[in-house]
């Protein structure tokens, strides 16, 4: 580019005021053509000028502090850069400046300031899973062999006791049938199932969370439970735990021997009739041991949850949701994929299932500015497609593959359902439920059943809301989940 | 002190310093893939000469001295441009950074409030031109716009942030008085 282009009627920029001139040259030192002439009056203008001295440092600054703050973060923690240090000992020896230490650097910092990025859950070992006893295990999302070091996500128990101890130190044996997700190196969520702990005084503050509630471990061995309705129980062995609800805000402080039991709504005495605490009362009613219901995430087993994005797209990513767009422009569409496992159905036949989705702000594009907005839900009829992985799915490589946003090749998928959320909504719950989708779901083969999420409805431009819902990786809301009602054996 | 924690320091100085220390050699240095490399010079020095620095004393200035010589450094080093600048303009502007230092980090805190004010295509033409590093060429080709077109979006965003940074600043000044 000639430096003359952008300013056509200005011959050169000497006719303009100093403080214009010194930015047109600021402008084409950063973005232009930058010649020795112009580089001779910049001196001049900075040198001749405090105040003038004082706007070129500005403008130099705030190019810097955006083109620092744009650096790409990725998911490195800080542990795993200073490994990298032991050859980096400060001495008269070269060494190799990793390029992202500085963006890591200042994401320590300046987390604030990171404005175009969510880091990504980190995948490192949480626990080790030390022993089993008599342990069977429904499809988890985690090597379940003795002795495996365990990411975040998901372990279900049938049946037997596994002991785990995670990286803070807590041991915790889980009791089948039980569903137990790990989050942090000294945190964990009870799904359903009961577990006890001992945790020695290194893991304070070990926190087990539950549908309802949250327990806080203060220095304890203590026992809980939790059912799939958000009910539970809490009984301190030894030491103090507190619990919070999440709510009523209840607070609650439990010594030795003292229990509770978590509500939906608040938290109550935990005794049965004869006084004693009684954990399994949930577990006593005859479903549980023939469920007539089933609950089944992307989380679980070979389940996956992803979202492809179409070729040249500039920005807009998630690390926690899954965007939907259909947009004019062509870099922003996006599309969901989900990949359910069948196989805890066994044998059973679906009568009705629902899918729900939950929807969070993504913060791309104004909510105001979108109208009312249609989703349809695709399943996909070819099983041998069945097989993608989060991390290698493409726009084009997606099975079901259509250039257009708010479809898939019909050819090889079928409509299950639609939902529509209201103009300006970009959060909630979501569902499709129906005999389409129970139909599906009953006659796939492979008992792996891939969903496809598009928004039928496309914007005039390109400012409405980029939509998003939660994946397997959203800290707090759930993932793409089907509640399956059961026929009668 | 272990090499870890000594790292560690390292990696948090560093984090706290180095916006300012990239502007730093960017007033100077007018080529912007000369700056990242003296950028990245000045932090290897600077952690090989790590032992050296005293904890507790002014970790930005001592940066910034070491930035400096190895901006008279690198300029030695490679072939005389008629695009440098005068040694008499680089302590200038040196002096200038360094009575800023303050002034400046202010504005940095503000700077980001003033982007999420942008309207979203100036976003997005940031985000190219700084995420992605593209060219305004590749800009341009991207976006189906002329160069010109976008040399004078870029200048014109520019142009607003600082005015922004520079408004809110006073304006924050006036509520703690």
């Amino acid at each position: 580019m000639k430096p003359s282009d952008p300013n056509p009627d200005a011959d050169g920029a000497a006719s303009l005021p100093p403080e214009a001139e010194l930015r047109e040259l600021c402008n084409r030192l950063l973005d232009g053509e930058f010649s020795p002439a112009d580089r001779t009056q910049l001196e001049a203008l900075v040198l001749g000028s405090t105040g003038l001295r004082r706007l070129y440092v500005e403008i130099m600054h705030q190019h810097a502090s955006l083109r620092q703050n744009a650096s790409r973060l990725g998911d490195v923690p800080l542990a795993d850069v200073l490994q990298t240090f032991p050859d980096l000992e400060p001495t008269g020896k070269i060494i190799r400046f990793p390029q992202w230490i500085g963006a890591i650097a200042a994401a320590l910092v300046l987390g604030l300031s990171i404005w175009w990025f969510v880091p990504r859950p980190a995948e490192r070992p949480l626990a080790t899973l030390v022993e089993t006893n008599g342990a069977r295990w429904d499809n988890s999302s985690l090597p379940t062999v003795p002795g495996s070091h365990l990411k975040a996500g998901r372990l279900r128990l049938e049946s037997g006791v596994a002991r785990l101890v995670f990286q803070s130190g807590a041991e915790v044996s889980l009791e089948g049938p039980a569903e137990l997700e790990l989050q942090g190196p000294n945190t964990c969520f009870l799904h359903s199932g009961a577990l006890t702990a001992h945790v020695p005084p290194q893991a304070h503050g070990f926190t087990v969370a539950t549908t309802n509630a949250r327990l806080i471990d203060h220095g304890t061995d203590f026992g809980i439970s939790a059912d799939p309705n958000g009910r539970g129980q809490v009984q301190v062995l030894k030491g103090e735990v507190e619990l919070r609800h999440d709510h009523s805000g209840e607070v609650r402080r439990l010594a030795t021997h003292e229990s509770a039991a978590i509500t939906p709504d608040r938290f109550t005495e935990a005794k049965n009739a004869d006084g004693e605490p009684d954990r399994y009362a949930f577990l006593r009613k005859d479903s549980a041991l023939h469920p007539s219901t089933l609950t089944l995430t992307t989380a679980g087993g070979t389940g996956d949850a992803a979202y492809v994005v179409s070729p040249n797209s500039p920005i807009h990513f998630s690390d926690t949701l899954l965007l939907v767009k259909n947009a004019p422009t062509k870099g922003y569409r996006r599309k969901a994929y989900l990949r359910f496992d069948l196989t805890p159905l066994r044998d059973r036949h679906v009568a009705e299932a629902a899918l729900t989705l939950n929807f969070e702000a993504t913060g791309f594009g104004y909510a105001s500015l979108t109208d009312e907005c249609t989703f349809a839900v695709y399943g996909l009829a070819d099983d041998s497609q069945d097989n993608w992985s989060a991390e290698t799915l493409t726009w084009e490589n997606a099975p079901a593959f259509s250039p257009d946003a708010g479809t898939v090749d019909t050819a090889k998928a079928v409509k299950l359902g639609t939902f529509t959320t209201p103009r300006g909504v970009v959060s909630g719950s979501f569902s499709i439920e129906g005999q389409a989708l129970a139909n599906f779901l009953n006659t796939d083969a492979n008992r792996r059943a891939t969903l496809i999420v598009v928004r039928e409805t496309s914007e005039p431009g390109n400012s409405a809301a980029v939509h998003g819902f939660a994946g397997n990786h959203h800290p707090t809301l759930a993932p793409p989940t089907l509640k399956l009602t059961l026929a009668e054996r | 002190m272990s090499p870890p924690d000594r790292a560690e320091e390292f990696v948090f100085l560093l984090a706290r310093h180095e916006r300012l220390l990239g502007a730093y050699v960017m007033t100077m240095v007018p080529h912007p893939q000369d700056a990242d490399d003296i950028l990245q010079e000045t932090k290897v020095v600077m952690w090989r000469n790590f032992a050296k620095f005293e904890t507790g004393t002014n970790f930005g200035a001592w940066a910034r001295k070491v930035a400096f010589h190895q901006v008279l450094a690198y300029r030695k080093r490679k072939h005389r441009d008629r695009l440098d600048f005068s040694e008499d303009f680089l302590r200038t502007v040196s002096e200038e950074v360094e009575q800023s230092a303050d002034r400046l980090e202010q504005r940095e805190k503000v700077l980001h409030e003033c982007v999420a004010k942008l309207p979203a295509d100036h976003r997005d033409a940031l985000h190219l031109r700084y995420q992605e590093g593209l060219s305004l060429e590749d800009m341009a080709s991207r976006l189906e716009r002329t160069v010109g077109a976008l040399y004078r979006l870029l200048s014109r965003v520019r142009h607003v942030l600082h005015e922004c940074v520079t408004k809110n600043l006073h304006s924050s000044e006036n509520e703690a008085v």
